[in-house]
């Protein structure tokens, strides 16, 4: 068998060089030997790497030299015998030499180069000469990736969420809070929507009345209360009410007169973030765990006006307010107590020397001077709280809660010393109180002959200090003549009746009503439960320093003090007075509530009182 | 027409200026003063209860930081954009440099020192990785150049490349006549002399696991147990793979150096992509929770 040596290459153009040689021998060898009839410069192959020789007819035997295989149609093997009429392939390396059968019996063996794979490399190094560069970390892809995540991750799903088309377990619009809630609101850190209820609008005052309001029924307040707690709340609700109708803050508050201050309007205005909200002053999301802060107890308080700022001259801005303008604690009106007036409850300067009607005919000095017959009569009294000259406690009792004092009853704080015991036939009898009509109906069943009232089932139903209408003991007198007297000896002059109280003969016999009012300051408060407002630097009580019952003459006299009294204390430096206390507004008018001091936290007796911030302080 | 005036006039001796030193620093020390602007904004303003992001400053100092974040951006349009006129790429360049480190002090005065676990936070540590990465990039700028240019010498990379394929070429020529064993050591040099790869191979200097190194080590087996004639052709094998070796390590170093030069725009770019997302959310989620 005559072997033709068939090479084939490549011109650059694409077009194919062929050679044949015809080879002498009739066993030709493989290999990158130069003495090999088919070479193959190839290191993968072994200088003789197999020999080829005729196996009969038409097939070839190929037989490894040495211990390397070659390939055969895709197996490995040193040796093989095929067919040549199949046309086998053999793998030499990155050679292929196909036989087939040629010319004459000749046989064909095809040498070509295995083509190369698409991307392999010669040294690492492409055909190009361009260095192969790492795929994964492509800048594009990072980038692209990165965004779409974080613009899903963070924009789409809490937005999904906040539209309610997901009802996931993780609060994903958490991620969008700025800081964390303050201590009161913790329960609503995982629902933003509690409080956030629209998008692209600022949280609005009936959200946060939604559980704060304070001008509801006892029942709502209450359901509100309960309904919080079950939410996770800790915190006691606090219930509040409007300082004044938004509008009228708005038109209260002053333009502001700074720069900054407009800025911050003009932003506000074009933010769509509407002032005097509840949410301008308390302030969420303000804290900083990371910088190892606590939470705050509750929302922080940020003033966006001082009380100054507004009512410096807010007549000018409210044309309709009875307020008077406060510019400075120094400005401030006198009192203006509220007292019966023709026209209903009236405010009235203390500047006027308002007088007070009553009802009682007595003055103060009357009881506290202490030679007087009260006097005396309180130190025979002995040990029932009593035994020296009378003070204003034996009259006047706190409060049990709160800074003022309960109204004076006839029967616990003057009876002691004025009997309502009535000697009758039948014994002792206490005179009821309160009730002039009931007194002379009771004196008239003591005493015989009934009374002007008795059998009219409608007596008990008259006013408290008349006796019937147009039935008087004067047009009517008691049948018996001991009640006659007995009755005129009450309330005529001299008697029970008479010591304390006016009497009325017309129309009709009765008692002025007595007006003992518990506060007269309407717009504010005065602290008694405060230590330095009760007792003085000897631990004695101080009363007289504002009051001066012990040398008022009349009846009518108006106890209360004037403004300047106040400002002996308040407003004052430490260097002038050991008892300078601050001025701030809120001392006596809280923001929600101004007839109420603003509640501070309760303060062991004795220690200094808690200075509230500087924000809150007027200038004196 | 004002250059055909000056024909024949002396030239006068242009010294190369670089971004960073673009015009005297000009836009250097407008950075500066847009700091200190926005300082002076932090210090001077009190905001209550305490600085943030929520203040009239914190809103004024986010909306300048995001705008110079959004035209910071934009030098990846500026550049692709070839332009005539005053705004030269490289004043834009230098803008970018100092304008870039001007906003991680106004966009921390914005957020006025408050971090959380939010996506506002988020946004603020993209926005510091991406100028942390900027500076990494103008550092490396600085010093790598000079080391790149003494590694190269007067060839190009091209020429270093065919420097490694001719050497292949040799190599292959001279093993014909080696013998199998002889022949794989060699086809080790052939075969897994790896230049580039991945990022870390690249930074490294790619020099594990090279073909061409273990084939010089194997080298010297193979003499132990060579004839005369073979030794002949060892020796002017090792001499090709010697050659080999010096090429392969400069063509790494030159790799390697280009990778530091370029490894930073692998943070950069993508963290600023990541950064206006998070900026998106940042401030839509901040309207939205208004």
């Amino acid at each position: 068998m005559t072997f033709v040596l068939r090479q084939i290459t490549r011109r650059v153009s694409g077009a194919e060089i062929v050679r044949e040689n015809v080879l002498t021998t009739e066993a030709p060898r493989i290999g990158r030997g130069a003495d090999c009839e088919i070479r193959l410069p190839d290191l993968a192959v072994s200088l003789h790497h197999a020999t080829l020789t005729e196996a009969g007819s038409g097939k070839v035997e190929v037989t490894s030299a040495g211990r390397e295989p070659f390939g055969v149609d895709g197996r490995f093997v040193n040796h093989i015998v095929v067919d040549v009429a199949k046309v086998p392939r053999l793998v030499f390396g990155d050679h292929v030499l196909t036989l087939s059968s040629g010319e004459g019996g000749r046989t064909l063996v095809t040498l070509t180069l295995a083509e190369p794979a698409e991307g392999d490399l010669i040294s690492g190094v492409a055909a190009g000469g361009v260095i192969a560069k790492a795929r994964v970390f492509g800048r594009r892809r990072i980038a692209w990736t990165l965004g779409l995540g974080i613009a899903a991750l963070c924009l789409l799903w809490p937005l999904a969420a906040f539209y309610g088309h997901l009802n996931a377990r993780i609060d994903a619009d958490q991620q969008w809070s700025t800081g964390p809630l303050s201590t009161a609101h913790a329960f609503l850190e995982a629902d933003c929507q509690s409080c956030h209820q629209e998008a692209f609008v600022a949280v609005k005052d009936t959200t946060c009345k939604t559980c704060h309001g304070g001008d509801r029924t006892p029942q709502a307040m209450q359901a509100s209360a309960a309904s919080v707690r079950r939410a996770g709340s800790t915190d006691t609700l606090s219930f509040v009410k409007d300082h004044a109708p938004r509008q009228r803050i708005l038109w209260g508050a002053p333009p502001p007169d700074h720069f900054g201050g407009q800025a911050t309007a003009w932003f506000r205005r074009a933010f769509n973030l509407p002032e005097q909200r509840c949410a301008s002053c308390h302030v969420e999301h303000v804290g900083n765990p990371v910088a190892g802060r606590a939470a705050e107890p509750e929302p922080t308080l940020m003033p966006t006006q001082t009380c100054v700022q507004c009512h410096a001259g807010m007549s000018h801005r409210l044309t309709d307010t009875d307020l008077v303008d406060t510019p400075s604690w120094v400005r401030h009106p006198n009192l203006r107590p509220t007292l019966p007036g023709p026209n209903g409850p009236t405010r009235v300067s203390m500047n006027d020397r308002p007088r007070e009607a009553s009802g009682l005919t007595f003055p103060h000095r009357l009881h506290l001077s202490p030679g007087g017959g009260p006097a005396r009569m309180a130190q025979t009294l002995g040990g029932r709280g009593y035994g020296a000259a009378l003070t204003c406690a034996n009259c006047h009792r706190p409060e049990d809660k709160g800074g003022g004092f309960t109204a004076v009853q006839m029967e616990q704080d003057c009876g002691t010393c004025h009997s309502l015991d009535f000697a009758t036939p039948g014994g002792i009898r206490q005179l009821p109180h309160g009730e002039p009509a009931k007194v002379v109906a009771a004196l008239g069943g003591w005493l015989g002959g009934g009374g002007p009232f008795a059998g009219n089932p409608n007596a008990n139903r008259r006013r408290p200090g008349q006796i019937g209408e147009g039935s008087g003991p004067s047009s009517s007198p008691p049948v018996g003549a001991a009640s006659v007297t007995a009755v005129n000896g009450a309330f005529g002059s001299g008697g029970a009746c008479f010591d304390c109280h006016t009497v009325l003969r017309s129309p009709t016999l009765g008692i002025q009503r007595v007006r003992t009012p518990t506060t007269f300051l309407s717009r504010g408060a005065f602290d008694h439960s405060v230590k330095e407002h009760r007792l003085d630097r000897r631990g004695q009580p101080n009363c007289a320093q504002c009051h001066a019952a012990s040398t008022s003459d009349k009846s009518a006299d108006l106890l209360l003090p004037s403004i300047a009294t106040c400002a002996e204390c308040h407003g004052q430096t430490l260097a002038r007075t050991p008892a300078a206390a601050p001025a701030n507004c809120e001392t006596c008018h809280s923001f929600h509530a101004p007839s109420h001091p603003t509640p501070r936290p309760p303060r062991p007796e004795g220690a200094p009182r808690a200075a509230l911030p500087v924000r809150f302080q007027t200038t004196p | 027409m004002a250059a055909s005036e000056k024909t024949g006039e002396r030239s006068t001796v242009v010294q190369h200026e670089g971004f960073l030193r673009h015009r005297g620093f000009r836009w250097a020390w407008r950075a500066l003063a847009l700091c200190l602007i926005a300082g002076a904004g932090y210090l001077l303003i009190d905001v209550q209860p305490r600085p943030n992001g929520g203040s009239v400053f914190g809103y004024a100092a986010g909306t300048v930081a995001a705008g110079l974040v959004l035209w910071l951006t934009l030098l990846g349009l500026r550049k692709r954009a070839i332009t005539s006129g005053q705004w030269s790429l490289k004043a834009w360049v230098s803008a970018h440099v100092y304008l870039g480190i001007a906003v991680l002090v106004i966009a921390t005065l914005h957020a006025g020192f408050q971090f959380g676990w939010n996506v506002h936070t988020l946004a603020y540590a993209l926005m510091v990785l991406v100028v942390v990465s900027g500076l990494f990039g103008i550092t490396v700028y600085a010093i790598l150049p000079r080391y790149l240019s003494r590694n190269r010498g007067e060839t190009t990379q091209k020429q270093m490349l065919e420097t490694l394929k001719a050497l292949d070429r040799q190599i292959t020529e001279a093993a014909q006549p080696l013998s199998e064993e002889q022949a794989s050591v060699v086809r080790l040099s052939l075969d897994e002399s790896r230049v580039g790869g991945g990022l870390w191979r690249r930074l490294s200097g790619g020099r594990g696991g090279c073909g061409n190194r273990k084939a010089l080590k194997r080298l010297t087996g193979l003499r132990r147990r060579s004839t005369d004639v073979q030794l002949q052709m060892l020796d002017r094998m090792e001499g090709l793979l010697q050659r080999k070796a010096a090429a392969l390590s400069q063509v790494r170093r030159h790799l390697q150096i280009r990778a530091w030069l370029s490894v930073w725009l692998s943070v950069h770019v993508p963290a600023t992509i990541a950064l206006l997302a998070a900026l998106v959310a940042h401030i839509f989620s901040v309207f939205i929770y208004w």
